[in-house]
Order: structure tokens, then C-alpha cells, then sequence
């Protein structure tokens, strides 16, 4: 560099003496006034090297396939082989001049994953145990080994005990079609169990089901945009919907009016125009006030409801159950039921419903009654006397006044008229709920009282989490018919939760006369109830497995009362495999830990979350690195197979039959085999499908909705955008954002409900019993013992417990557990500001930092979720006081669509522990 | 034409000290704790904070350092020594080790270069070391031009014991023939957060080979005017507009502060910096403007009789 | 003076606090080379104090009569936070390579006392009428930077194309002086490399064309990027033309390039419950951060929201909504 006088020295003694030649001295530099202009810039390269280090010399592309209903489609770059850096790809197309494009999307833990990835905590090498369960001794194995070992139990136990016994369980840390694709497929052969995973985590959208049929139902994010009036109720955008939270603050700008209801001023109320505090689990009573209003103001749309709803129906005043034509007719079917005529005077069949011949929502020309009692004739030819679904919708709804529901939820009546009242007239509103609401014993009810509300005032549905149709997948994941357990019950009975329930909701006696007065039936009762949902197979449970393989499956973090859930299960488990990409709190008690690959490492592709319209590919940058022996989870999945025909061979084991299942062959019934001897010829579909790259070339081939998208194209895109036929109960319009209903809305087919329409009278006997049999409301179930209501909603840190421990998602918060409470709470318990707590009741405790926070509702302790039980001080996590609880209504099943399956399952609860805190 | 340049600098600064420089045998010492340092009589020489430019130091305290030189069969070595409570080894946030400096003139000429880092033109050298371990050789023509220059074998030592810092300095010399050299001294103290600027400084002194023809007298310490008007002179002459110095309650910072400027200039250097104030102008900020690519100070010419000249320079030259 | 001045615009009223600009930033610079403790993007929540900790009160700037003041320079521990080192290996021993008996907690290895969030969401006031919102942070690039007057040796300059502010690599000697001259606090010590580095305003990618990492990234898409003299461009329109982007403490006299547009906030809720029709946020408090024409284009925003509401055009609104997220960059354009 030459300083840009340039002089030249003429040479002297000193210069010599000090030892600097004359074209030394002309480096010196002076930079004159750099704010003017500066003659030293060469260095800049400095940053431009730096920049060309991170984006590498080969890239790749991913999406992150935790448990994120983001997915968001990322470029990933690597240099020589090694992961540098993400960044989102933004190349997403805009598919409406009025509509904002979904650009970038991404947030912040997804543009962290290049270096966690890359962390401390990865597996690089097959371990197995060689101390006690959790006690972190391992020795390194090969996969042969550790394969091998592991084939020879799942034969014998499977022999020996039969496929039920072996658990092939791909959890919530992987929920890409291509990384599940792997264990779904060899748990399908084999017949071993698995659970329902939103089930278990709680995720089902049961209020939902109850009213459409399905739980999934709504609106892709973009629709938020051409909204008017927004509610979001129990649900965090700006903290769990990232990638898509700006079409909130974008269709605010655009004129909507933005509601939040939750019991804390969260991240998304403080942009919204009005924020309704709420006393947490109180939501069905805002819900049925709702209801109230709009029936006692007539803000209701006649015309909808007759054709939409079953609040036409008749109902017998006897035995509050609907009028069917097994009443009126002596082996007439129960599943076709009645409105009273006003055209004609007189009872007639609906049509759409499960069982009538006239499969349309079209009323013709039947005018069905709102209202009113009616005798019709029954089969015995004495008179029954009957009225319908709307009156006793009416009279349930009017023991809900805003008045009279304010002692619960702390809301003041005109609050709830004017909401009432502004989305009733409101153009085109929509009301979103969060995975929170069902996390409480009465989000169920809420989420029903909710749906009602909406049908009432004739807007749409509830908004919960729409996911796509993607179709053709079964033949990869589901070869063979498998034991599909219900989530939640499985882990009610897998860790023996009625134990931690009964102590913490039952009181000393085992009475608990506060939670039978709230609940409708006593402790005992619910126990009892959840006995016979499994006896009448409401719901579906196929026992303690002897063998657990969990792939991404953190269960002993998210599991309540965990270290007495982890006891109960361990001591059941025989060989417990857990496959993963990082030592999580479930992989540590493995017996033997498998290390997977990353998002960033294997091919794979997401489509099904109904956010965007969009199914991104996971591509590795080409010449990467394997980190450590990590293998893919189809990979491992091959692996073993390959193992277990092995084993089988030797043992010259044929067809084992699971007569469980039958499968058709010649006209006769036969039952499945287990054909453990051609296990990876099956698997890899006689070699067809060999690597995780096989499986997304497969997809992207035979899943409808994926067409017509050649795998070359997508490997050049990084993803590609859903069909039409990617819509459910709508078409997905090219240039629209997705509504879903629209078949029923427009084309009036009926809905997937017994009655064929969106349902609010359910008379299964629980609901019955309960009196629950129209939406209504209940009190949270928080013993009062304790002072403190105790709720966990979704941080923004970490998906769960994915990227949780991260360093770097740590640094944004304070590093090590914290819970938040109110500055008052607080003072009453001389607790300040970083305070090590101890958190107690008396189903357990931990020890987490104090954080005051005003925005929190005095008399709630919250904690954002998933910090990993190794994180707290004697490994004791949040979750050890969260008591075993159930739902009763949502153990009812065996009726219209409340039959166990993907679309009719409970929730683990979360939310319904009351705790104390004081100065550790 | 090469000649030795000490006749032509002296006389240095007001109070410049005679540094002999001692010849071993062999090389000198690279330990400063070596008996063969400690054992020499060393030569103290007054330190004055940097104030002249900012950021300058706030404190007034004054500092002196030790001085002591040897030249042995190809090096020569500075020995220096100065008192400091604690040592502050490290750079971090906030954090600033202790540092030294050595500094040469680098071009010949009529003038010594400025004593802050030398002045267009007027290049010095310097020789760093700083209690983190970095040894380096700069150079610098004025305020804000230090350039690192590439290592040219300069080496150094400091071992920091009971309340004392000593670093030995040493570099390959090629001269033989020199006599005198004229060098000055600059001390960080770093737990006090001085780093650039915020320094200690002496003004010019000399450094004397073994064989140096004669001792030089030092020059007049003293001008024959009258301090005391030389004060009130400094009033009337606008001086204290601009000027901080003691008993000027404006505390003015828009020109060099005066406060050590006996300490730190030669009387010939004050005499000119009045009589032609562009000649050497200090780098600071506002201190001049640029016309034509020149820097032009913005303090006007002296105007006065060359008594008011003379009692002014009394003034100054008792700043110390 | 520079001839250009690429700048930012950021719309507080989408910020959602995500930090994927922190994060995306981090990736891209600050996660290596000893910058590890440092976040040239930052989001706080405020009312808070900040990142590093009281930076608004920790002096820097210009005086009135336009002399650079030393500011502190912010302690690494107390102010900063210490980047965690945590100890995964020890409490979780994943390539089974531990002997030795009970595992450890994972944590830190020392006890976070700050970080750059530590105060995220607690904000201030009382329930339910509790305010916060989150101010995102860069270096401003300020037309008369404090961090460039403060420098003794020249080591900071603006670009003369683009106005961004870079401190020299090779020059820099680390004197520091820049940190706490900078009343934003937005310049860091490299302690690694003895000198001083800040936000470059992603210079390398603007070059090519590409936002700066925390703009482009920002899911919220709050971030608008282009030159002020750009009259197509989004920032000359929400600045100049619109003028609904404030600069955050003007007061400081460094010129900042940084605009914000100051947030809305929910009604408050009066004694019983119900909506008081008054923005939770105190004016005051905006005021303090954005001068005085905050509550103005508080009513111009709400004005442009109820007519783009009513179904007439507004331009104001529809920069803001930002349709086609590649709009929200107009970095390569000549004058």
C-alpha cells in the first residue's frame, strides 16, 4: 500500500539507524479526512473473502424436518465437503399481484442449524450402554454390531411374543415424508406398534373433530392476508408461525382488524389492535358467551345454518338423544335422523347424513325448523317428543351470558358483545386457534363452542392447522396393516399416569370433590372411563412393548411426571433403541443410540403442512462430508432389515402368521404374515429402494399431488408447488390462497360428520353423561391447592426440544431454564429477577431462574416448553409436576365419526397442574 | 552529502538529557532484570501527558522514566524503567495492556520532527512493545499516520516486578560512525485505560555513542524575557482563546493544550511554531485548515515586538 | 462526504422479535475470528435495557457544539455477556468417550448473568396494560459517525458509493476509542484480533447484488433496503416522501442512516376490563427513541390504514405491506 502522498525519502543516517529502508517509509500512511474520502480500501477484500468462505464451493438444499410446520425451503452451502452456512431461498413465487408472496420464510433456528449441526452434543458413532440405564457410559460399537444385536431381540421378541411386542416408532423429530418413510415402512412389515404423535403430543384438535369430522381444517397462512377481522385465541403467532406471522402484520396494513385472546400479553398482542386477557383454561366459557350473544342478538344466518349444521335436527326430550329412524321404524338404520318440516308439517330424514340415500347437503324443498317441540310417532307407536339441536344449542348458550362467565375468564361483558358482534358483521373474518387451547382439559369444548360461534354467524370454520392430501404415499409407508395405537392413551397407559393423576387431582383419600364438581365425574370415575375406552376399543392400545425403537423420539422430555413416566416405561422395555441425530434426555437412557443424519445430510422432502402450498427438498450439497458414521433413517431402517432376514434365515423362520390381520386372497380371509425372511427384499422393494434418495424419487413419482414435477426438476428448484388435488375438502386454486370446505360450502357435499354436517350434537353416552351433548362449558381443572396455574406454551427457541440446548438459541434467552412469573407473584414470595426457584407440587419439582414479567397474568407461573430435562439441576425437568390427565370426552369414541384414527384421537394434557414456587 | 545530523538538531528540548550510551562486549542483555542492565547508572527523564492532540489525557500527572543505553557488537539496546502499582498483561473489551515506545527522527533536516509522532514531511520511527507481547516498528509523520512497517529484528523484553516495569529494546545497527542520535519516550499505562494519545511522552533527547567527540552544552533553558509577562501577554495576545495552559480558566480546546509545553519543545520550536505557526503544524482536528493540498494552521502569525516574542517564550518554556 | 447512502427502513409494527436477522447475521460473521460475543444485529425488547446493557446512557456522540464524546466502553461480562461455552460433552458424553461417574447438568460452564435478550418480553407497566416491542439494531452507518470523529488515527471511513461506514482491518490498532464513542454502541472489540470491527452493512453482498444478510433473511419482512436518493426506491419513499421513518435518537448528532417506523400498540384496558381506545404504548416513551414527530405519523399510518380499509389506493400502505419481497431491495440501482 503507498501512502497517497507518495513521497520519497531522500535517505539519511536516522532512517538507517532505525532500520528502515526508504521504500519502507513510504508506507506510511495518512488517511487525510476519511469521511471525505478514504485511500486505503484494498483491505476490504478481507470481508469479501469471508463472504466467499460462507457460501462455499458447493451448495445444497434442505428444509429443517423437526417437528415445524414452517417448512420452509433453504439453499445450503458447504466448502469442501464441509456445511458453512443456510440461507432461505426466497425464490418462492408470488401466485397473486394482490397477495404478498410467502418470501422469504425461514426463522431463526433454522438459520442456525449449519452450526449445530456441527455441535458437541452430534452422535457420530453407534453406542451401546455398558453402565446403568442414563448413567452415560457407552462403548463405541460398529452397525454391525450394534445392528446385529439388535435384530437377534426384535426376532425373538416377535417370535416369541408376537409383533405387538416390538414399538417402531419415528417421532415428532422427524415428520418429512422422506426421513419417516424409513421406520414407518419396517414397523409396517414387521406389525409392530406405534403411537399417534400429535396425539401424544397433544396436538389433536379435538373440538374440531367433533364439529367437521377431521381436526385439521382451514386456511393456508396466505388467506390471513384477505381477512378483515382476525382473531387469533390461544394461539402465538409471531413466536410458533414465523415464516408466515407477516401476513398478519401485512393484512393489518391492509385495513384487518387484529384480535389476540390468551391469558399473557404475548408476542402477537402487542401488534394487534386489541388484546382479551383470559384466566387460563376459562376459553369455553368466552366461547359459549360468544355463542350467547349471537343467538340472543339474532346475529345469526338462518339460511347457513339450516343447510350447514344439524342444529335442525330433532332431538327426543326424553333420553337427549337424536331422533333417528331406528326410532320410528323397527330396524330403520341409526344413522339417518330427522328435521321437523315447516313446509310440510311434519318430521323428515335429512338427506346428507352417514346413512341417507341423498348424499348432498341441499335441502330441496324440506324447510327445516330452527325451532319449537314436536311429537312424532315412534316405532312402539306412542308419541315422542322431540325438539331440536338449536333449542338446546339455545338453552345450553343461555347459561352462558357475558355477565354470568366474567367470574371465570376475567373478561367484562362488553368486551365480549362487541367481539360477538364485530365478527359477526365483519366480511370475512377468521379465527385461528393454537395447539395451546387442547392442551387444557376443556379445549375440546372450547374449540367446538368456537366452531359453533363461526357456523352461527355464518363465517367459515375454525382455523386449527390445515394440512394437505398428498394421497399414494401408503404403498411406501403402510405395505402391510400395522398396530396404530392412539398417542395419547398410550402414553397414559405406558407410564402409568392415573398414578401422578390421582395424587395430584384426587386428593388424600383419594376423593376429589373439586375436580368432580369441575369435571363431572370423580377421579376415580376418569380412571375408570379410560378403562372402558380401551375394553369398548374407543380408542386403540396394543400394550407395553418389550422392544422400543424411537427414531427422533423424545419421549422422556415431553412426557409428563417424567422421571416417573421414564421408570415405568424402562422397566417394561427390554431392548430400547433410540435413533437420533444428538444426544437428546430420551436417547441417554438407550440401550443402544444409533446416529442419524441431519436435515442437512440426507435426501428428503416435506409436503403435507398446509401453511404454503409448497413441498421443499432436502438435497445435500454434493461432496459432503459425513459426519462421523451418521447414516439416514431409510438407510438404517435397510440396515436392519437386512439384519433380521439374516437372523431369520439362520433360524429358518417361514411366514409368521399375525392373525390379527387378514388380509383377501382368493376370496378367503387369510391372516398377514410376517415374512421376516424376505424382510429387506420387502423393504427395499425387491432393491428398488436403496437410499434416502430412492425415497424422495419415489415420491416426487407416485404422490398425485406432487405431479406433474420431474425429480430432475426439483433437484434444481429445491421444491416444488402442490397440485390441486393437494387440497382435502377444496381445490387448491393456483392463484388462491386454500379455504377449506368449499365442497361443502359451494358444491353442498356433505361433511365427514355422522350427521353430514358440521355437527353440535353429539349423544355418544360420555357426552351424554357429562351433559355435554351441545357445546358448553367447564371450569380448568387446577387444583386449588396449589396457587399457581403452571402452562408451557411453544417457545421460540427451539422447535421442542430441537435445537433447545443449542449455544446459540440459548444466548437470545438466559441460558439455563428460566420461569416466568408476574413482579407481584413474585413480591409475595420476596423473589426477584434471576433468583435460582424451586417449583413444587406434590407430583414433583425442579429448580429453574426467576424471570419477572408484567405481562404475565398474576397467578400463572409459564414457562416456554421442551428444555431438555438435562438441562435443570438434577436432571429433574419441567414436567415433573405436570400430573397424568385425560379428557373424558375425549376417551368417548365408537360413535359416527368418533371412531379412533388419524382424524379422532385425545390429547396428552399439559396445562391443568397447579404448582407453588419459592426461593431455591 | 551524508553528514551526523546531532550537531545540526541540538540543541533539542528544554531540558533534553545526555544519554551515554555504554559499550559491551559482545551484545547487551536481552533480560532487563541482567545485573549488566541494572548495574549502569540510569538517566531519568521526565514524562508530560500527551495533550496536544486528542484524545488526550486528562490527568495531569506528570511521570519520569529511566533511560539507560548500550551498544555492543552489532546492536544497540534501550534499557527503560518506569514505576507502575500493576502490570496489565492483556488487551480484551475495554482492557488495554501497558506499552513503551522508543521514537526516532527519520528524516534529516533542519528540524526535529514533532514531537508527537513527528509532522509532514518530518517522519519518526518507533520501536513498541507492549506488555501483551507484541514487538513492532512503526512508523509515523504526525498524528494518526502510525504505520506498521514490516519486522526488521527489533526485539524486546519486559519482565514487570514490585511495582516496576523494565523492558530492554534492541536492534541491529549498521552506523558505527555515529555520535549522538536523538530519541524520545513514550510510556501506557494500561489499567488506566491509555492506549494512542493517551500517553506519557518526553520531549527529544540524546543519546551519546562511546566516543563522541565532545559534550555538547546544553542549550538555554530559559529565555531572557519575563515569564510573568509572558502571561499576561498570552491574554492579550489572544493566545488564551484558543490555548489551554495553567491559570487560563476558559480551558479552551480548540488549539494544543500549552500545559506541559516547556516540558515537551525546544525553544527554537516554540519560538517558530509563533513566528510561523504553518510550518509544523500538530494533527489535530481543527487545528488547520487544508488549502492546496497544505495544511495551513489556523493560528494567525505572531504580532509583537520580539520582547513581548521573548517574554512569551519565557511563559512557555516554565510549562513543565 | 459520501456521494450515496445505502440505507435501512425497518417497519417495528412487523418485527416479531424472531431474531432470524440475529441469527442470519451471526452465520454470516459473527460466529468466528472472535466475534463470537458479538451481535452486530441485535433485537431488544424495550423498554429494557438493551444490548450491551444501557447502551443509551452509555455516552458517545456529538456535543452541542459538535465535538465527539467518549462514551464508556461496555464491560465484556456485565454489558455483553459472555458467549456460553457449554459443556455437552461432559453432561452428555455422545461419543460415549467419558469415564467417570454422574453426569453433569448441561449449563453453561459459567452462570449467565447477561445476554443479548436477556430482558426479552418483560417490557414495563403493569397487567394487563404491560407494553414492550422490539427495536432491532444495526450500525446506522451515520452520515457524521461518532465511532469515524473519534478514531485517532483515520481508521473508519464512509464509502464514497454507498455511505457505509468500515472500520479498516489493517489500520485499525484497536484503540478502541470508537466503541465507546459510538452512542449506539454498535462498534465492537475483536479481542482475537486487537481491532475493532462492526456491521458492514453485508458490503461483499451488496456487491453482488445481495441484501444485507439480516434484511434479506428477515421473516417478518420488515426490512427495506435502497439508496435515500433512490426516489424509486422503498427507503427514499418511507423517508423522504412519506416521512413515517424516524431515525433512533437523532439527538446523538451522528446522522444515523437506520430509520424506524415507530410501532402501534394495542388499546388499553381501563379499570374494568374494557378497551380505553389509548395506545398502550406511552408517546412519551416512542418520543424518547424517535423525536417528536412520532405522534404525527402514528395518525398518518392509522389515517393510511383506515382508507386502504375502506378500499381506497394507498401508497403508503402498500409499501409497507411489501407484496413481492425482492421489491423490498433496491441495492444495485445508479442514481
Amino acid at each position: 500500500m503507498v501512502s497517497r502522498r507518495d513521497f520519497i525519502k531522500s535517505g539519511g543516517a536516522c532512517g538507517l539507524m532505525a532500520g528502515l529502508p526508504d521504500e519502507l517509509l513510504a508506507r506510511i500512511q495518512d488517511p487525510g479526512d476519511p469521511l471525505s474520502s478514504y485511500p486505503y480500501r484494498e483491505w476490504e477484500d478481507f470481508y469479501r473473502k469471508e463472504l466467499a468462505q460462507t457460501r462455499g464451493n458447493s451448495q445444497g438444499f434442505a428444509f429443517h424436518c423437526s417437528n415445524c410446520q414452517g417448512n420452509c425451503a433453504f439453499r445450503v452451502y458447504a466448502q469442501d465437503g464441509v456445511v458453512t452456512r443456510e440461507e432461505q431461498l426466497a425464490e418462492y413465487p408470488q401466485i397473486h399481484p394482490d397477495i404478498p408472496d410467502p418470501n422469504p420464510r425461514g426463522c431463526n433456528k433454522g438459520t442456525i442449524h449449519s452450526q449445530a449441526m456441527a455441535e458437541k452434543d452430534r452422535l457420530h458413532y453407534p453406542l451401546k450402554r455398558v453402565g446403568r440405564r442414563g448413567e452415560g457410559k457407552w462403548r463405541r460399537v460398529s452397525w454391525d454390531e450394534a445392528l446385529g444385536d439388535i435384530a437377534e431381540k426384535m426376532v425373538d421378541t416377535l417370535v416369541k411374543d408376537g409383533p405387538g411386542a416390538l414399538m417402531v416408532y419415528a417421532g415428532t423429530g422427524i415428520v418429512s415424508q422422506g426421513k419417516r418413510a424409513g421406520p414407518l415402512r419396517l414397523g409396517s412389515l414387521l406389525g409392530a406398534q406405534r403411537l399417534y404423535p400429535s396425539s401424544a403430543v397433544g396436538d389433536m384438535f379435538t373440538g374440531a373433530s367433533l364439529a367437521y369430522g377431521i381436526p385439521n381444517v382451514g386456511t393456508s397462512l396466505d388467506a390471513w392476508f384477505e381477512m378483515d377481522y382476525i382473531v387469533l385465541w390461544s394461539f402465538n403467532p409471531n413466536v410458533t408461525r414465523i415464516p408466515d406471522a407477516h401476513y398478519l402484520w401485512e393484512a393489518k396494513w391492509r385495513g384487518a382488524k387484529i384480535v389476540v385472546i390468551s391469558p399473557d400479553y404475548n408476542p402477537t398482542a402487542i401488534h394487534a389492535d386489541l388484546w382479551i386477557p383470559i384466566s387460563p383454561g376459562t376459553d369455553s366459557f368466552l366461547a359459549l358467551s360468544l355463542v350467547q350473544v349471537v343467538l340472543a342478538e339474532k346475529l345469526y344466518k338462518e339460511d347457513f345454518i339450516r343447510e350447514q349444521t344439524d342444529l335442525t335436527f330433532l332431538v327426543r326430550e326424553d333420553d337427549g338423544r337424536l331422533l333417528r329412524l331406528s326410532d320410528l321404524r323397527a330396524g330403520g338404520r341409526d344413522d339417518v335422523f330427522y328435521c321437523w318440516d315447516e313446509a310440510g308439517g311434519k318430521a323428515q330424514a335429512m338427506p346428507g347424513t352417514r346413512g341417507h340415500f341423498r348424499k348432498t347437503l341441499r335441502l330441496g324443498a324440506l324447510k327445516p325448523a330452527l325451532t319449537g317441540r314436536y311429537e312424532v310417532k315412534g316405532v312402539d307407536g306412542k308419541p315422542i317428543a322431540v325438539t331440536t339441536v338449536f333449542e338446546k344449542v339455545r338453552a345450553e348458550a343461555a347459561k352462558f351470558a357475558p355477565e354470568a362467565t366474567q367470574k371465570h375468564t376475567g373478561i367484562h361483558p362488553d368486551v365480549v358483545r362487541r367481539l360477538a358482534r364485530e365478527f359477526a358483521a365483519a366480511h370475512d373474518p377468521g379465527l385461528t386457534i393454537g395447539f395451546s387451547l387442547h392442551k387444557y382439559a376443556w379445549g375440546i369444548l372450547a374449540c367446538w363452542g368456537q366452531a359453533l360461534f363461526c357456523a352461527l354467524t355464518g363465517h367459515d370454520v375454525v382455523d386449527t392447522e390445515h394440512q394437505w392430501s398428498l394421497g399414494g404415499i401408503g404403498p411406501l409407508t403402510n405395505p402391510k396393516p400395522g398396530r396404530f395405537g392412539s398417542g395419547f392413551y398410550g402414553e397414559w397407559m405406558g407410564g402409568r399416569m392415573w398414578e401422578t393423576f390421582r395424587k395430584h387431582y384426587g386428593g388424600k383419600n383419594g376423593e376429589g370433590p373439586e375436580f368432580a364438581r369441575r369435571a363431572g365425574l370423580t377421579p376415580e370415575e376418569l380412571v375408570k372411563l379410560a378403562e372402558t375406552a380401551r375394553e369398548k376399543k374407543w380408542t386403540a392400545y396394543h400394550g407395553q412393548p418389550k422392544v422400543r425403537l424411537l427414531f427422533a423420539e423424545n419421549i422422556f422430555r415431553r412426557n409428563k411426571s417424567s422421571a416417573h413416566y421414564r421408570k415405568t416405561v424402562l422397566d417394561a422395555t427390554e431392548l430400547y433403541v433410540n435413533v437420533n441425530f444428538r444426544m437428546d434426555s430420551s436417547a441417554e437412557y438407550a440401550d443402544y443410540v444409533l446416529p442419524a443424519t441431519s436435515h442437512y445430510e440426507a435426501w428428503d422432502i416435506r409436503g403435507e403442512v398446509g401453511y404454503h402450498r409448497y413441498a421443499n427438498l432436502t438435497m445435500p450439497p454434493p461432496g459432503l462430508k459425513p459426519i462421523g458414521e451418521t447414516r439416514s433413517e431409510w438407510e438404517i431402517c435397510r440396515l436392519l432389515a437386512e439384519k433380521i432376514q439374516a437372523v431369520a434365515k439362520r433360524r429358518g423362520l417361514g411366514p409368521i402368521p399375525d392373525p390379527e390381520f387378514t388380509v383377501e386372497r382368493q376370496g378367503r380371509k387369510e391372516p398377514v404374515t410376517r415374512d421376516l425372511d424376505i424382510l429387506h427384499d420387502e423393504f427395499t422393494m425387491l432393491g428398488r429402494i436403496n437410499s434416502d434418495r430412492d425415497v424422495v424419487k419415489w415420491l416426487i413419482e407416485n404422490v398425485p399431488a406432487f405431479q406433474p414435477w420431474k425429480f430432475e426438476d426439483v433437484v434444481r428448484n429445491g421444491y416444488l408447488t402442490l397440485n390441486g388435488s393437494a387440497g382435502l375438502t377444496s381445490p387448491l386454486y393456483a392463484d388462491k390462497p386454500y379455504r377449506s370446505f368449499e365442497e361443502q360450502f359451494h358444491l353442498k357435499k356433505p361433511w365427514p360428520t355422522l350427521s353430514g354436517r358440521q355437527q353440535f350434537y353429539i349423544d355418544q353416552e360420555v357426552f351424554l353423561r357429562l351433559k355435554c351433548a351441545v357445546p358448553t362449558a367447564r371450569e380448568p381443572l387446577h387444583p386449588a391447592k396449589f396457587p399457581l396455574k403452571f402452562y408451557s406454551p411453544h417457545t421460540r427457541w427451539g422447535i421442542h426440544s430441537t435445537w433447545r440446548t443449542n449455544k446459540h438459541m440459548l444466548r437470545q434467552q438466559r441460558g439455563v431454564p428460566h420461569v416466568n412469573l408476574n413482579p407481584k407473584d413474585a413480591a409475595a414470595r420476596g423473589i426477584r429477577d434471576g433468583d435460582t426457584l424451586r417449583v413444587f407440587n406434590n407430583v414433583g419439582e425442579f429448580t429453574a431462574m426467576a424471570k419477572l414479567m408484567p405481562a404475565l397474568r398474576p397467578g400463572t407461573l409459564m414457562m416456554d416448553h421442551a428444555w431438555e430435562p438435562h438441562q435443570f439441576v438434577k436432571r429433574l425437568g419441567m414436567d415433573e409436576p405436570v400430573a397424568g390427565l385425560l379428557s373424558p370426552l375425549e376417551l368417548a369414541g365408537g360413535w359416527g365419526h368418533l371412531q379412533f384414527g388419524a382424524e379422532w384421537d385425545g390429547n396428552q394434557l399439559a396445562y391443568e397442574s397447579s404448582v407453588d414456587v419459592a426461593k431455591a | 552529502m551524508r553528514r551526523l545530523l546531532f550537531a545540526l538538531l541540538l540543541p533539542l528540548a528544554a531540558i533534553a538529557a545526555d544519554i551515554p550510551v555504554q559499550r559491551v562486549d559482545g551484545e547487551p542483555a536481552a533480560d532487563p532484570m541482567s545485573s549488566a542492565w541494572l548495574a549502569q547508572a540510569a538517566v531519568a527523564v521526565p514524562l508530560y501527558p500527551q495533550a496536544s492532540v486528542p484524545p488526550a489525557m486528562k490527568a495531569a500527572g506528570k511521570g519520569s522514566i529511566k533511560v539507560r543505553a548500550q551498544r555492543g557488537a552489532t546492536t544497540l539496546a534501550l534499557h527503560l524503567e518506569w514505576p507502575d502499582r500493576k502490570p496489565a498483561a492483556s488487551r480484551g473489551v475495554g482492557e488495554f495492556a501497558d506499552a513503551a515506545a522508543v521514537q526516532w527522527p527519520l528524516q534529516p533536516g533542519a528540524a526535529l520532527p514533532y514531537i508527537g509522532m513527528g509532522h509532514r514531511g518530518a517522519p519518526v520511527a518507533l520501536w513498541f512493545w507492549r506488555a501483551d507481547g507484541t514487538v513492532e516498528t512503526l512508523a509515523a509523520e504526525g498524528f494518526g499516520t502510525l504505520t506498521a512497517q514490516p519486522g526488521d529484528g527489533v526485539k524486546a523484553k519486559g519482565v514487570w516486578k514490585n511495582g516496576v516495569w523494565r523492558v530492554a529494546l534492541s536492534r541491529a545497527v549498521n552506523k558505527p560512525a555515529m555520535e549522538r542520535m536523538p530519541v524520545a519516550f513514550a510510556v501506557w499505562n494500561g489499567e488506566g485505560a491509555e492506549r494512542a494519545g493517551l500517553k506519557r511522552l518526553s520531549a527529544w533527547q540524546t543519546l551519546r555513542f562511546p566516543g563522541a567527540t565532545a559534550k555538547v552544552s546544553l542549550p538555554d533553558t530559559a529565555s531572557s524575557g519575563s515569564a510573568a509577562r509572558g502571561k499576561r501577554l498570552m491574554q492579550a495576545k489572544g493566545c488564551a482563546a484558543c490555548h489551554n495552559y495553567p491559570g487560563n480558566p476558559a480551558k479552551p480546546r480548540i488549539a494544543p493544550d500549552l500545559s506541559h509545553a516547556g516540558g515537551l519543545h525546544a525553544a527554537d520550536y516554540l519560538a517558530e511554531s509563533m513566528r510561523e505557526p504553518s510550518k509544523i503544524v500538530v494533527p489535530g482536528k481543527g487545528y488547520f485548515t487544508e488549502q492546496g493540498g497544505r495544511r495551513v494552521s489556523i493560528m494567525p502569525p505572531f504580532e509583537g515586538s520580539e520582547a513581548e516574542r521573548d517574554d512569551l517564550l519565557a511563559f512557555l518554556l516554565s510549562l513543565r | 462526504m459520501s456521494k450515496r447512502q445505502l440505507a435501512m427502513v425497518m417497519d417495528l409494527n412487523k418485527c416479531i422479535g424472531c431474531q432470524t436477522c440475529t441469527s442470519a447475521c451471526k452465520t454470516q460473521w459473527t460466529n468466528r475470528n472472535g466475534r463470537d460475543y458479538m451481535y452486530w444485529n441485535n433485537v431488544e425488547t424495550h423498554p429494557g435495557s438493551g444490548y450491551p446493557r444501557n447502551w443509551r446512557k452509555s455516552g458517545g456522540g456529538f456535543d452541542a457544539a459538535g465535538k465527539v464524546k467518549q462514551g464508556h466502553i461496555p464491560n465484556l461480562a456485565r454489558d455483553y455477556g459472555v458467549p456460553f461455552e457449554m459443556n455437552y460433552t461432559a453432561a452428555l458424553n455422545p461419543r460415549g468417550e467419558r469415564e467417570g461417574d454422574a453426569l453433569p447438568h448441561l449449563a453453561p460452564l459459567t452462570p449467565p448473568t447477561f445476554g443479548p435478550n436477556w430482558d426479552e418480553d418483560q417490557g414495563a407497566g403493569e397487567y394487563p396494560n404491560s407494553f414492550h416491542f422490539y427495536l432491532p439494531r444495526i450500525c446506522n452507518h451515520c452520515t457524521n459517525p461518532a465511532c469515524l470523529a473519534a478514531c485517532p488515527r483515520g481508521a473508519i471511513y464512509k464509502r464514497e458509493e454507498d455511505g457505509i461506514v468500515l472500520v479498516d482491518q489493517e489500520r485499525c490498532r484497536g484503540y478502541q476509542h470508537c466503541v465507546g464513542a459510538c452512542p449506539y454502541k454498535k462498534v465492537y472489540f475483536n479481542p482475537r484480533f486487537g481491532r475493532s470491527e462492526k456491521c458492514i452493512f453485508c458490503f461483499p453482498r451488496i456487491e453482488q447484488g445481495l441484501a444485507p444478510a439480516c434484511a434479506r433473511q428477515c421473516a417478518g419482512r420488515i426490512r427495506f433496503v435502497s439508496y435515500l436518493d433512490d426516489a424509486d426506491g422503498p427507503v427514499h419513499k418511507l423517508v423522504t416522501k412519506w416521512q413515517v421513518a424516524l431515525p433512533l435518537h437523532a439527538e446523538f448528532g451522528t446522522q444515523p442512516n437506520v430509520y424506524y417506523v415507530p410501532p402501534l400498540s394495542p388499546s388499553k384496558l381501563d379499570a374494568q376490563g374494557r378497551p380505553s381506545g389509548e395506545r398502550r404504548i406511552p408517546d412519551a416513551e416512542l418520543i424518547e427513541l424517535f423525536g417528536p414527530r412520532v405522534p404525527e405519523v402514528l395518525k398518518l399510518l392509522e389515517a393510511e390504514r383506515e382508507k386502504k380499509k375502506r378500499g381506497e389506493a394507498s401508497e403508503l400502505m402498500d409499501l409497507l405491506i411489501a407484496y413481492r419481497h425482492e421489491e423490498m431491495f433496491r441495492i444495485g440501482v445508479k442514481k
